[in-house]
């Protein structure tokens, strides 16, 4: 399990001070989020739910903002409530601690 | 710029002021997490779209597809494909004219020539015959006792002999035949003489008519071998045989004939199939004694590379009288020639 330390190395911010230390816990916590839910496996749920809903209306009648908003609920739905709860427990703690 | 800075100090010192009830931190985490979320799930998304619209979906599912198609079956009655295990073709079988049997198309010709007697075992059949036809083949017989041990040889002997009846009606057909002067007619004079010449009594010549042996010369050389004492079967041309050697044979046989006429003629009025064997062997004993009383100075018939040089050079001469005596066609020059033969033979 990559630690936060460890994505916080991967992404380097290249903008000044204030945006990098903005821009580097956004990343931070978008990156922290992926892998959690990659590891989890929802990942390839939605993309299983994504295939369906092609499938079901046909690759040329498929727009991507009729995709978005339906597989968007879906997906909500479908995380994982340890993932959620990390991650609102860093949120949390970005929000009163680093700023 | 102090202003933006201150406005922004003074937006910080508000938002962390808000930040110190923890229900408020509680509400915006959530809002967060939930853009987060939102974040992650578009970039799934896309990714999915593109790959739809890009036809990648296509791609995955074909090679599925091709999974499938390649599947093996594992079903009762068919092949590892599916398919129904080849039938041995229902058409392909034969039904032998002779006894009826259904066989295989494979099959067929080799069964022919068990049942009909050709092949291999034909010349066992002529030995038979020979057994058969002649009384003195004694020694013959002894030597036959090992051939009826054979199985398939024994097991359609009774066939063949039906057969050999059926020939020997066939005979007097291919003798019709040749009268009509057919090319075919011919040809089968000529296997039925080859087949004929292990049967010592040789009824082919000796049963003749005047009329029937005249129109067999006129088919064939007809020369009498000193060796086989058989008539030759090839045509008017044979190279082994002179104009003179023919010429000297037509005037024996045809002559002796016409004295025979004279003398006997009950003899020539009586059918080929009733005729007895007997009377012709003793006449073409005959025959074949005045032959060679006649013409014991001639060379033989079978060293033919001195004859052959001869011949051909009188073969030159002979096309002129041929034009001379106007002959229509080919087929009635030899005629005419014969009977002018006949003529100086009397």
């Amino acid at each position: 399990m990559a630690s936060v330390e460890f994505v916080c190395d991967t992404v380097r911010p290249i903008h000044t001070k204030e945006e990098s230390r903005v821009s580097k816990w956004d990343l931070l916590l978008k990156e922290l989020l992926r892998t959690r839910l990659i590891e989890c496996g929802w990942r390839d749920q939605v993309q299983m739910l994504c295939r369906e809903v092609v499938r079901e209306r046909g690759v040329h009648n498929l727009k991507a903002d009729d995709l978005i908003a339906e597989i968007t609920s879906k997906g909500r739905a479908l995380v994982p409530d340890s993932v959620k709860k990390e991650l609102l427990q860093k949120i949390k703690a970005y929000l009163v601690q680093d700023m | 710029m102090a202003t933006t800075n201150e406005k922004e100090m003074e937006l910080i010192r508000q938002f962390k002021l808000y930040m110190t009830d923890p229900e408020n931190v509680i509400l915006a985490a959530n809002s967060v997490f939930e853009k987060l979320v939102d974040d992650v799930i578009l970039g799934v998304v896309f990714e999915v779209h593109h790959a739809a619209k890009a036809g990648l979906f296509d791609l995955e599912d074909g090679v599925q597809e091709e999974n499938t198609n390649c599947e093996i079956v594992d079903g009762p009655d068919v092949d590892i494909f599916g398919q129904q295990p080849i039938k041995k073709a229902q058409e392909c079988i034969c039904y032998c004219p002779t006894c009826k049997h259904s066989l295989a198309a494979s099959r067929f010709a080799p069964h022919l020539a068990k049942c009909m007697g050709m092949g291999r075992n034909s010349s066992r059949i002529a030995s038979r015959r020979i057994a058969n036809n002649s009384k003195e083949s004694l020694a013959y017989s002894g030597m036959m006792s090992d051939d009826e041990d054979d199985a398939d040889w024994t097991a359609t002997s009774d066939r063949r002999r039906k057969k050999r009846d059926r020939n020997g009606t066939r005979r007097s057909k291919t003798q019709k035949t040749v009268r009509n002067g057919d090319v075919t007619g011919e040809s089968n004079v000529s296997s039925e003489v080859s087949s004929s010449n292990i049967n010592p009594s040789n009824m082919n010549y000796d049963g003749m008519t005047y009329e029937e042996k005249k129109n067999l010369l006129m088919q064939i050389c007809g020369v009498i071998s000193e060796h086989t004492r058989r008539l030759c079967t090839r045509s008017m041309r044979c190279p082994q045989h002179s104009d003179e050697q023919r010429r000297a044979v037509r005037a024996s046989l045809l002559s002796c004939q016409v004295s025979e006429v004279n003398a006997t003629p009950d003899i020539i009025q009586v059918d080929v199939d009733t005729y007895e064997e007997g009377d012709g062997q003793s006449m073409r004993e005959s025959l074949g004694r005045s032959w060679e009383q006649e013409h014991s100075n001639t060379s033989s018939p079978a060293d033919s590379a001195s004859t052959s040089s001869s011949s051909s050079k009188k073969r030159e001469k002979l096309p002129k009288s041929k034009n001379k005596n106007s002959s229509k066609n080919h087929k009635s020059s030899p005629n005419f020639q014969s009977s002018n033969h006949h003529s100086q033979g009397d």
